[in-house]
């Protein structure tokens, strides 16, 4: 069994590009992320023509197949439980690296709270975008249950025709309310947690060494791409509107 | 005339107006490592804006722009002052001078020429701004300030400085705070910056004092610009610090 320290939860909502901030930290050498969970299944990509979306390694939760029980963890597991459940994604389980766990519905705060109590020397990186960008980023450029990964948490109703950028009212009703709600308890742990929440620039990434190879490259400028360059032609200006919050991480940081 | 015993007491401030910076350059005058100097505090130089509710005073201490007592020719800093009188408009204001830090708040500083001067004249100075997207920033202004009925005037961003709410001044005031947004982002992207917000644990890095200044200043900032019109932060307003690895040299 692996030590709390080795343990990063990774909380944001969908839209936030979470999945990015993901990528990029893993080519963090100071954050050392096991990458097992990355294999020709837990690889998808989409280019629509305002976004671009490239998910990579585990999404836990329920509908993934991973973490049924995720809206109440409380309720469903026990400490060790939970991390046998979430580490069922790793292939590789060793005593050296850091293993990140990436739910959204670890943003509840019911679930927040469980997790702080449960893992106190864990490391906590929280992704935050204003909730409105990350809703339209979302619902223009994925669906519940036919991409990668599965969002049938989110759905009310069964809708066959649904294609991204159209949905049925209700689920993305529905959509919006969560995100909400969500961004509201993540904030708030933010709020009590945070050591400290910066936007993730190249000096800042330097920081954590990351490692500008031929991966590091492709990350950072897709990054670019997606979440700092704008495509207003009046100001074409670098918009920063990602910020990551670290709560335990100062001695990757500092 | 006063003198620095090092050039790199000057601190440059800078942000768009509206941006909450007032607000949250009095937060960097309650932290031990920026050592300011406040001898620059004057009682006309205190403002509360529209609102007029002093337990929200938000400007404090002098702004050097144009068509204002200090800054004139900070719209092109190179081309209407040498380094040495530049160094005394950024002195002037302030009554005492020490080796304590010096904050030069100026909106104009945002000119990529200006920029690009101080880099080039100043290179090892410390530039700090504030990041706010543009719409927030319009109405945050809006909502607060007038042109030139409160401290600091903004003289500088009316196209009729005959009357104060002339529609094309508003107009005027949305192209230059996107004119300058765009410039601050454009100049900072591939620059060594740290882009942070500023919560509570960062503050304390900074090591913020919270005495009852520190504690009033704290508390404006959050229920008057985290928390405006919403219940949990926004986090919408960051620190960029250019030149200021030193500040985060501290384990913890």
């Amino acid at each position: 069994m692996i030590r709390d320290d080795q343990i990063v939860f990774f909380l944001g909502i969908p839209g936030s590009g979470w999945a990015k901030i993901d990528s990029l930290l893993r080519c963090c050498r100071k954050f050392k992320f096991n990458e097992s969970d990355i294999n020709e299944d837990t690889i998808w990509q989409r280019n629509t023509n305002r976004y671009y979306l490239n998910h990579k390694g585990h999404f836990l939760g329920p509908g993934s197949g991973v973490g049924e029980g995720f809206k109440d963890i409380g309720a469903n597991y026990t400490k060790e439980s939970f991390l046998e459940e979430c580490l069922k994604v790793y292939k590789d389980v060793n005593d050296k690296d850091n293993y990140m766990l990436k739910c959204h519905w670890f943003c509840e705060r019911h679930n927040i709270n469980w997790l702080i109590r449960n893992f106190p020397d864990s490391k906590y990186v929280a992704v935050l975008r204003d909730v409105e960008l990350c809703n339209h980023r979302w619902l223009e450029s994925m669906t519940f249950n036919k991409d990668y990964p599965n969002y049938s948490a989110w759905m009310v109703k069964e809708d066959p025709d649904e294609k991204f950028g159209s949905h049925c009212i209700e689920n993305e009703q529905n959509f919006r309310k969560l995100n909400r709600q969500h961004d509201t308890e993540l904030r708030s742990f933010v709020r009590r947690y945070a050591d400290i929440i910066f936007c993730p620039t190249k000096y800042i990434l330097d920081r954590m060494d990351f490692q500008w190879d031929e991966k590091g490259h492709h990350e950072f400028t897709w990054y670019k791409r997606c979440y700092i360059s704008d495509t207003n032609l009046y100001t074409r200006a670098p918009r920063y509107e990602t910020s990551i919050a670290f709560y335990n991480c100062n001695e990757i940081l500092f | 005339m006063p003198v620095l015993s090092d050039e790199r007491q000057l601190i440059f401030y800078c942000a768009v107006p509206g941006s909450g910076w007032a607000k949250l350059s009095l937060l960097l005058g309650c932290c031990a490592k920026l050592n300011l100097n406040k001898s620059d505090r004057r009682p006309e130089w205190v403002e509360a804006g529209k609102r007029g509710d002093t337990k929200h005073i938000f400007h404090k201490g002098c702004f050097w722009d144009p068509k204002r007592e200090y800054g004139a020719g900070f719209d092109d800093i190179g081309a209407n002052y040498t380094k040495d009188e530049f160094i005394q408009e950024c002195l002037r204001p302030f009554a005492e001078h020490d080796d304590k830090n010096y904050l030069i708040r100026s909106h104009f500083f945002a000119e990529t020429k200006n920029l690009n001067w101080l880099v080039e004249n100043f290179p090892k100075n410390k530039i700090i701004f504030v990041l706010r997207e543009p719409g927030p920033c319009f109405e945050g202004w809006t909502t607060g300030m007038t042109f030139t009925k409160h401290y600091p005037n903004y003289k500088a961003w009316m196209k009729y400085t005959f009357i104060d709410d002339h529609p094309e001044n508003f107009q005027r005031l949305w192209e230059l705070i996107n004119i300058h947004d765009a410039m601050i982002r454009n100049w900072i992207l591939d620059r060594d910056c740290y882009i942070i917000q500023p919560n509570k644990a960062f503050l304390n890095k900074l090591g913020y004092i919270w005495d009852d200044e520190g504690v009033e200043e704290y508390q404006k900032m959050i229920h008057t610009h985290q928390f405006h019109k919403v219940d949990v932060p926004r986090y919408d307003a960051p620190f960029v610090f250019y030149n200021c690895s030193d500040f985060f040299e501290v384990s913890s």
